[in-house]
């Protein structure tokens, strides 16, 4: 079961290629203004370095975001044509389930992007031999979120979004994991693939579209 | 970061249009994400287009309310992004027409009917409410500064009206 993955939803892109518990190849991609030209060469090239070609893939793990409005579409694009064209299996996983996946936490992580104009995506994650959602993705506040965690001195932070907010972060109690650790790694997304195949298989490919993260209805609200 | 209510003042179209003008020359330094409400009539419009100006856009700048997003050139080659939320019924309608790139941008964001993306607005931005009065050839304006943005300027009038 040959399977590419490809995580662009935040500025640094990552691309993998793997079967049955073994990563064959990988890369990061660190500027996010040339993802859209950078990510197909790229994958040609891991491809290429395999001795495979786009014939051997059986299936394709996108990270549906959260994350940058571009990137996330940039990978969904290129994973519903690569179906498309090839009649692949698809799969989707949360961007913010591949950063929990790789942070290598045993405890429970809670995964942050930073979503811009003081709000911040984040969702909780438990992983151990699979994954457990402890929390949906949700947009918010960096304070909102750690407030709602009851006890941020239980959790550990990754993702750029606990970059942003590290010192809050801190002063709740909370750790910060290493930044090798933030990035939604294309690796974690086959991991993901792996153990948990059900929850991101995708059943219509040529509608599925990446996720939308709205605000909790707390924190709705036109004031003015 | 207090984030209390400004105003209200009693503005006359002449009065908010340089109010516009004032208000959009900091939005552009900023990179602003500015949120407009009022009911048809109350000079949402109005307001925008001078802010535009005050951002430094020259040109036409024609209603957003059928393509959804205008993009123009403010001040020193900076973005000015003008939407209007008009035509988006529900907020199902958000996702097609970018209004997450609209937030995630670093730039001036005028956005029209605001309360419509209700539930999806930045935490950081500027509320400005607008309402008709009794006496018709003025507007209430009521202002608010959300999260880590810049100081909204307020109206150059004389007094504010306690009771409008």
């Amino acid at each position: 079961m040959l399977r590419l993955a490809l995580d662009t939803s935040t500025p640094v892109g990552s691309v993998a290629i793997g079967r049955a518990g073994e990563i064959l190849a990988e890369s990061l991609l660190r500027v996010r203004a040339t993802h859209s030209e950078a990510v197909l060469p790229e994958i040609d090239r891991l491809l290429n370095d395999c001795g495979l070609g786009a014939s051997d893939l059986q299936g394709v793990v996108v990270g549906g975001g959260p994350g940058s409005f571009t990137g996330v579409r940039i990978a969904a694009s290129l994973a519903k044509g690569m179906c498309h064209a090839r009649g692949l299996e698809l799969f989707s996983f949360s961007s913010l389930a591949a950063v929990a996946a790789g942070a290598g936490s045993e405890g429970p992580v809670c995964a942050m992007f930073d979503a811009r104009r003081g709000q911040v995506y984040a969702a909780g994650y438990r992983v151990g031999e699979g994954i457990e959602e402890l929390f949906a993705p949700r947009a918010g506040p960096l304070d909102r979120v750690l407030m709602d965690l009851g006890e941020p001195g239980d959790w550990c932070f990754a993702g750029d979004g606990a970059g942003a907010g590290e010192d809050a972060i801190r002063s709740a109690g909370g750790q910060v994991l290493d930044p090798d650790t933030w990035v939604p790694s294309a690796r974690a997304l086959l991991w993901l693939a792996a153990v948990d195949p059900d929850r991101g298989r995708v059943a219509d490919p040529g509608r599925w579209e990446p996720g939308y993260v709205r605000l909790p209805s707390a924190q709705r609200g036109t004031g003015a | 970061m207090s984030e209390l209510d400004v105003g209200p003042f009693a503005l006359t179209e002449a009065e908010l249009a340089r109010y516009g003008q004032d208000m959009g020359r900091v939005a552009l330094e900023g990179g602003v994400f500015v949120c407009l409400y009022g009911d048809l009539g109350a000079g949402k419009s109005t307001l925008a287009r001078a802010a535009c100006r005050g951002a430094g856009v020259t040109g036409p700048i024609p209603s957003p309310t059928f393509t959804l997003v205008n993009q123009y050139e403010g001040r020193g080659g900076a973005t000015v992004q003008h939407a209007d939320l008009y035509r988006i019924e529900t907020v199902e309608g958000l996702p097609d027409m970018g209004w997450e790139g609209l937030v995630q941008s670093e730039d001036m964001v005028l956005v029209e009917w605001a309360d419509r993306a209700e539930g999806f607005l930045p935490e950081d931005r500027w509320d400005i409410r607008l309402d008709f009065l009794a006496d018709t050839t003025r507007r209430r304006v009521v202002l608010r500064a959300r999260g880590r943005v810049p100081r909204l300027p307020e109206p150059r009038v004389a007094a504010e009206d306690p009771s409008c």
